[in-house]
């Protein structure tokens, strides 16, 4: 039976009450805390609160949605709280501070940087929606289902480093369009290249 | 003048690589030193390397990316509103991630106990004059005791921790029943009713008591003095309207009888330092009171509501032990 095919009763399944979970829990945790610790420091938010707020809600999440590997899902949503934590502190620093003169200058584009504008995500749905289709799969297959690189390839039948060579075009194209305010294919490398 | 990293140069393409590693491929601790070491090296390494995590995260959002059957059908540009409505499964859920994650709410009693739903589900009963603060928007099970008495009820969790910070002292349970107390001196006690509860102190978190059913741990000064309970049901007798005290200081006791209610109680700081072991109901607080005198080298001097407990003369002012 295919996993599209899952039997009724499996539909409300959460990723807490799969197998899987705890094996991720197992697997990932370790990394992903010393990830958050790595790129983020030592806090706050303190980087076991974040990892453990990202495996709550993957526990809590119906399993039978597109999400495929709960790892890349953990790791986006505890970067995101961090972020977002951080935001919150630096506003209400801001806030407090309003009385006294703005001691960092560039305070605010720092946090206006780590904000995808509205305006720039409409350009990306734009850059995305122009993409060669092996394209549009693989980041679809890294970005929405979470797959590593490895279980791309495994999946479409190419080795992981097409794969990542893919995603990383893309993921340049959708960098000097946010930079440059201009979407330009060129660089990509041509369907007729796949191999097995 | 653009902060922006070239992502063509080879600080953004090598910034852009690490983040597609940490997306799309494993990353044990070591590649996390090495990344670590990457972004200190050069200011601008870290900047490369949030622009290009920012992109992967917004592409993870993306509507047309999650849903591309609805491509071909029709222009989903065309319609902004489509997107802007229509959010994604997964960032539906990161929404809800950061909605859950609200700024934490103080729980306080006046002269009232009051029992409070905790997050995670477990519960607690506060003493009169308590504060209990959830010590993180992101951990539902962690909270910061910062004034009074609470008895805890926490609900077991999928093995994960439940933490309750006293001053300095911070006590871990799985799953139990216990009672916290800070007093107006410092002194934090702990007493469980079922279950065990690890008690740690300090920066250094040493653990300095392991508590089961019936025990008490009384921390003070950073030393910790054990003892055992009459029952374990006594560990928050308070809640049946009994308070009980083993060597805590007088100044603890009229603390607490204030909360409670006592308002025109006093005592002189001499007087406060000494120490007492007394049990009693609350209803009865004013015949304790009245006899503290039989039992502490006291004096109860009464004005007007005023009820001043001092030091009687002639006694010397080093607190007995």
């Amino acid at each position: 039976m295919s996993t599209a095919e899952r039997p009724e009763a499996r539909n409300d399944e959460l990723w807490k009450d799969r197998s899987a979970y705890r094996r991720a829990y197992a697997q990932d945790w370790g990394d992903l805390c010393a990830f958050l610790r790595a790129r983020f420091g030592a806090g706050p938010p303190d980087p076991e609160d974040v990892a453990q707020q990202a495996f709550l809600k993957l526990g809590e999440r119906p399993s039978d949605r597109s999400l495929e590997s709960p790892r890349a899902f953990v790791f986006r949503v505890a970067i995101n709280l961090t972020l977002d934590g951080r935001r919150r502190r630096q506003r209400t620093a801001r806030l407090l501070d309003a009385s006294a003169p703005a001691l960092e200058p560039d305070d605010a584009p720092d946090v206006e940087r780590a904000l995808i504008a509205r305006d720039d995500l409409k350009l990306l749905e734009k850059v995305v929606a122009g993409l060669p289709d092996r394209h549009r799969r693989y980041l679809a297959a890294s970005r929405i289902e979470g797959l590593s690189f490895a279980e791309i390839g495994r999946r479409e039948g190419v080795s992981e480093a097409l794969v990542r060579k893919t995603i990383d075009e893309t993921t340049a194209v959708c960098q000097r369009a946010l930079a440059r305010g201009v979407i330009d294919y060129r660089g990509l490398s041509r369907e007729r290249n796949r191999r097995s | 003048m653009n902060a922006t990293v070239d992502p063509d140069s080879p600080i953004g393409r090598e910034a852009r690589a690490w983040a597609l590693a940490v997306s799309g491929e494993p990353f044990p601790p070591e590649r996390s030193a090495d990344l670590r070491r990457w972004l200190d090296a050069d200011p601008a390494h870290a900047r490369a390397y949030e622009e290009a995590e920012a992109v992967l995260l917004a592409l993870s959002e993306l509507q047309s990316l999650a849903h591309p059957a609805l491509q071909p059908r029709r222009k989903p540009l065309a319609r902004p509103a489509a997107w802007i409505g229509g959010v994604t499964a997964l960032a539906a859920c990161l929404v809800a991630a950061v909605f859950i994650a609200q700024p934490p709410a103080a729980l306080e009693t006046g002269a009232q106990p009051r029992q409070v739903a905790l997050r995670d589900g477990s519960t607690a009963v506060l003493a009169p004059g308590s504060r209990l603060v959830p010590a993180s928007r992101w951990n539902d099970r962690r909270y910061v005791l910062e004034r009074g008495e609470a008895f805890f009820s926490v609900r077991k969790a999928e093995g994960r921790r439940f933490q309750v910070e006293v001053g300095e002292t911070e006590i871990e349970v799985l799953g139990t029943r216990f009672d916290a107390r800070t007093s107006a001196s410092g002194q934090v006690r702990v007493a469980v009713e079922e279950g065990r509860v690890a008690v740690y102190q300090g920066e250094a978190r040493k653990e300095v008591a392991r508590l089961a059913a019936g025990d008490y741990v009384l921390v003070e000064n950073g030393r910790a003095q054990g003892g055992r309970l009459p029952a374990p049901t006594e560990a928050a007798a308070w809640r049946a309207g009994r308070l009980a005290y083993a060597d805590a200081p007088l100044g603890d006791v009229v603390a607490d009888l204030v909360a409670r209610g006592h308002a025109g109680l006093q005592v002189t700081p001499r007087a406060a330092a000494l120490r007492i072991t007394a049990s009693f109901q609350l209803d009865q607080a004013d015949r304790f009171i009245a006899s503290l005198p039989e039992i502490l080298p006291v004096s109860v001097r009464s004005s007007g509501g005023q009820r001043t407990i001092d030091v009687r003369p002639g006694t010397t002012s080093s607190p007995p032990r």
